[in-house]
Formats: structure tokens, C-alpha cells, sequence
């Protein structure tokens, strides 16, 4: 590859780095206007996903370019299909991140207990551990820190599966009405997305560094056994 | 045109063509693991959730191949508009395929919980539009119809517009008892699984403008942001246009 395609593909990774910084900040700060429902706070996070939208979106179009113009090969063009499909996962991840902060603005004035609050920050910690873990391997080009993503994402699920534990008591003991149960179980839903998403980011760049397409029994995401109960996606009771 | 140009295009057109077949697949799965809902039916839910293991390799494996063709071929202008369409629709189905095995795992969930007529038939209309909004954006892939691309976002806004009643219907239904919190968790969840077909499917749509004439999606978002960054001196706080935010996941 010439000098110019080689500038091109460190600026695309640079960016694509920028933006990963940028959503793992927004994790706990969207957590933080959840918890203390902070309107303000909110506004102006949810705002700042236009921000994510536009950025991606022009990553998006200048790894096509990127792809048009040099027509890379082998690695290069990995890293190119690679960053191509994580800022899709990044946008994903940034427009859950605004969805938690709409969840602040809906369940405005009702308050949440201390075992739920507990917990999303629990979730939220783990959320962006899996998303940090993923831009470190990227950062670095790291192939076991990639690999790890996988396993420290059941950690969220299992988070995940005891938060919605913990909605059903809260309801049992009249510490939560039903239209917040429905959002405290949708807002699991969303830190267990950011971590499916840490994880795709995390199957691109082992696919980049080495060729290796995400194998299928690992497509099988959270469902080891496809007949068992307690898996994947929804939400477990 | 000569023999390995040939190759190359048919290459493409068995891509688009194996994409079309499994984003059916998954059109005629959405009828049916609605009725797994309705009907629990828990051999149909098992026999769909292993179903979708299939659909994850044939995702991947087309994956694959439009990696080979931007290596092997690498393509210019509408070649590789197609080739980065069919990468990108590929994850956008296979994810709905996803959505379609949670609506299954939540009526085995529920397993032996009814839910009353009402919030039967607003679940039928979820599936009846997410349904519509999934086969419509397969047809706009087909047939590489830019226009039929284009009405699915509008044709979304119903299924939103359904959602919401939804949503309402299940905090009425056990207001009045009728349904125990477990079950209405589950079902507002189910709610959001058929939202995000719907969202998948105006994803698919967009890519199939973008494969027929390059246009990008002006993200709604994108757009306020550059208008801001390059004209609008009104401060962030300031400005109203959140109140037009969609309201997914509520």
C-alpha cells in the first residue's frame, strides 16, 4: 500500500479509537443521570448522540471510500471491513446509551431502592468494562484481550438475570409500580446490548488480526445450549 | 464482457440472491413465532430457536464472501455499493433473526400465563406489521426498488404508534388484574423485539437506497448536528427538537 492509503487507514483507526473513548465515557455518565434523575443531564447526553450519529456515519462512508480507492488487500483490507463494521456497533451502543437517559426523563420523581441502584451500577460498571476491554485490544492489537470479551460478558448477563430478580421482589414488596418495572427491565436490556455490542466489536478485531470470521458456535451468543431456559436476548424470569 | 468479469457478477447476484432467501425465511418466521406467542406452542419455539442456528451460518458464510469479492475483485462504484449493501444487510437479518428466537423464548416464559383478547390483538398486529415492514424491505432488495425502500421508514411509525398502545394495554391489563408482573414484563419486551424487526427492516431499506444510488441515510441526528455545528448558533440546551425524538423502548 502506498503512503497516502497507509495515512488513510491510521486516520480511520485513530477515529475509530476517538469514538470508542467517547462511548466509554458516556456509560457511567448516562448511569450517573439515570441514578439521580438529571434532566439536564439528560438533555444534553442525548443531544451529544447526534454528535456520534454524524461521526460514525462519515467513518462509515470514508471506509468505503478508503476501500474504493486503494483497493487494500489481506489485513488492510480487514481493518478496513473491521472498522467499518464497529462504528456500526458503536452508533448502536451510543443510541443505548440515549435510551438509558430517556429512561431518567420517564421515571422522573419515582424513586428507585438502594438493591436496584445497586445493581445498575453493577451492570453499568460491567458494561463498560467489556467496552474498555475491546478498545484496549483494538488500541493495542491484542488478540487475548479480544478473546476475553466473550467470557466477561456472561458476567453482564448474570447481573442482568439478577436485577430482573430484583424487579419482581421490589414489586413484591410495593417498592415499584409496574410502568417502572417495565423501564428498569428495559434499561437491564440496554447495558446487556452494550455488552453484545462490546463483544461484536471484540469479533472484528480478532477478525482483523486474523482472518478468522466470529465461529459459528460463538454466533451462538449466550445460548451454549439452545434448548436450555435461562439465555440469550429477553429478559429471564 | 470476459470470462472472470462474468464469475464476478454472478458472485454478486448469488450473494443478493441467498440474502434474499433467508430475509424470507425470516419474513414467514415472524407469522410464526407470533403464533408460538399465541398459541404456546412450545415444540414450534423450540423447533425455531435451533432453526436460527442455521440462519447464523448462512449469514456468516455470505459474510465471507463478500470479503473474498472485495479482495478478490475489489470492486469500484455500484459493485461496491453492492457488495457493502449485501455486508451490511447481512447483519441486520441475521440480527432479526435474533429478535424472532426472544419472542419465542419469552412465550416459553410464559409458558401456561393467558393474556386477555385485547393484548392478543395488538400482539398481532405488531407481528402483522413488523411482518409487512420486513417482507417490504426483502421485495425493495429484490427488485432493488429505491422508491418501495423509501415508504418503509414512514410504514414504521405505525408499528412505533401499535407499541405505544401496547404498552399502555399492559399496564391496564394488570391494573385490573388480569395479568401477574412477570407476564407484563415479558410482553412489554416482546414489544420492543417486534419495534426493532421494524427498526431492521427501514435499516435494510436504507441500505438498498444507498446500493441503488449511493445516498447515505441523513441520520436524522447527523443532520441536527452538522446544522448546529455549521449554522445554528442556538446553544444545546436550548433547542426543542427532542421532544420529536422517536420514543423507542418506552
Amino acid at each position: 500500500m502506498n503512503r497516502a492509503a497507509h495515512d488513510e487507514l491510521q486516520s480511520l483507526r485513530a477515529e475509530a479509537l476517538e469514538l470508542g473513548e467517547i462511548l466509554i465515557a458516556s456509560v457511567p455518565r448516562a448511569t450517573q443521570i439515570l441514578l439521580d434523575q438529571d434532566l439536564e443531564g439528560a438533555e444534553y447526553q442525548i443531544l451529544s448522540d447526534d454528535e456520534m450519529d454524524a461521526r460514525t456515519l462519515i467513518l462509515e462512508e470514508r471506509c468505503v471510500s478508503f476501500m474504493a480507492l486503494h483497493a487494500p488487500v489481506a489485513g488492510e483490507l480487514r481493518h478496513a471491513v473491521a472498522i467499518m463494521k464497529m462504528s456500526a456497533d458503536i452508533e448502536r451502543s451510543s443510541d443505548l446509551v440515549k435510551n438509558l437517559c430517556k429512561v431518567a426523563r420517564r421515571i422522573h420523581g419515582y424513586p428507585l431502592d438502594p438493591t436496584l441502584r445497586e445493581l445498575i451500577g453493577a451492570m453499568s460498571q460491567q458494561a463498560q468494562l467489556l467496552l474498555r476491554q475491546s478498545f484496549d485490544a483494538y488500541g493495542a492489537f491484542d488478540l487475548p484481550k479480544a478473546n476475553a470479551v466473550r467470557d466477561m460478558d456472561m458476567h453482564l448477563d448474570s447481573l442482568h438475570k439478577h436485577f430482573i430478580q430484583s424487579i419482581f421482589e421490589a414489586h413484591r414488596n410495593g417498592t415499584i409500580d409496574l410502568p417502572v418495572a417495565v423501564q428498569m427491565a428495559i434499561t437491564a436490556r440496554f447495558y446487556e446490548r452494550i455488552g453484545d455490542h462490546a463483544v461484536n466489536i471484540a469479533d472484528f478485531i480478532r477478525f482483523f488480526l486474523t482472518g478468522e470470521l466470529p465461529a459459528l458456535s460463538e454466533l451462538r451468543r449466550g445460548y451454549p445450549n439452545p434448548g436450555s431456559l435461562d439465555e440469550v436476548g429477553g429478559i429471564r424470569v | 464482457m470476459n470470462e472472470p468479469r462474468k464469475a464476478f457478477h454472478r458472485d454478486l447476484d448469488d450473494v443478493q440472491q441467498e440474502l434474499v432467501r433467508i430475509s424470507a425465511g425470516v419474513v414467514e418466521s415472524i407469522a410464526k413465532c407470533t403464533t408460538v406467542l399465541l398459541e404456546q406452542d412450545l415444540s414450534a419455539a423450540e423447533e425455531m430457536i435451533v432453526a436460527d442456528d442455521e440462519v447464523d451460518a448462512r449469514t456468516i458464510e455470505i459474510e465471507d464472501r463478500c470479503i473474498q469479492i472485495l479482495a478478490l475483485q475489489a470492486p469500484v462504484a455500484g459493485e461496491l455499493r453492492k457488495v457493502i449493501a449485501a455486508l451490511k444487510i447481512c447483519g441486520e437479518i441475521e440480527r432479526s433473526a435474533d429478535l424472532v428466537v426472544n419472542i419465542c423464548k419469552a412465550a416459553r416464559r410464559i409458558y401456561g400465563h393467558d393474556f386477555d383478547p385485547k393484548l392478543r390483538t395488538l400482539v398481532m398486529g405488531m407481528s402483522d406489521q413488523a411482518r409487512h415492514l420486513f417482507s417490504e424491505a426483502t421485495s425493495a432488495y429484490l427488485t432493488m426498488d429505491a422508491a418501495r425502500a423509501a415508504a418503509i421508514d414512514d410504514m414504521d411509525s405505525f408499528l412505533d404508534d401499535l407499541q405505544r398502545q401496547f404498552i399502555q394495554a399492559i399496564f391496564e391489563s394488570h391494573a385490573g388484574g388480569r395479568i401477574d408482573l412477570q407476564v407484563a414484563i415479558q410482553l412489554a419486551v416482546v414489544a420492543r423485539f417486534y419495534e426493532r424487526i421494524g427498526d431492521h427492516a427501514v435499516n435494510i431499506g436504507e441500505k438498498v437506497r444507498f446500493q441503488v444510488s449511493g445516498w447515505l441515510p441523513e441520520h436524522l441526528g447527523a443532520a441536527r448536528h452538522h446544522e448546529r455545528v455549521l449554522g445554528d448558533p442556538t446553544p444545546i440546551g436550548g433547542i426543542p427538537i427532542v421532544e420529536s425524538y422517536p420514543e423507542k423502548g418506552s
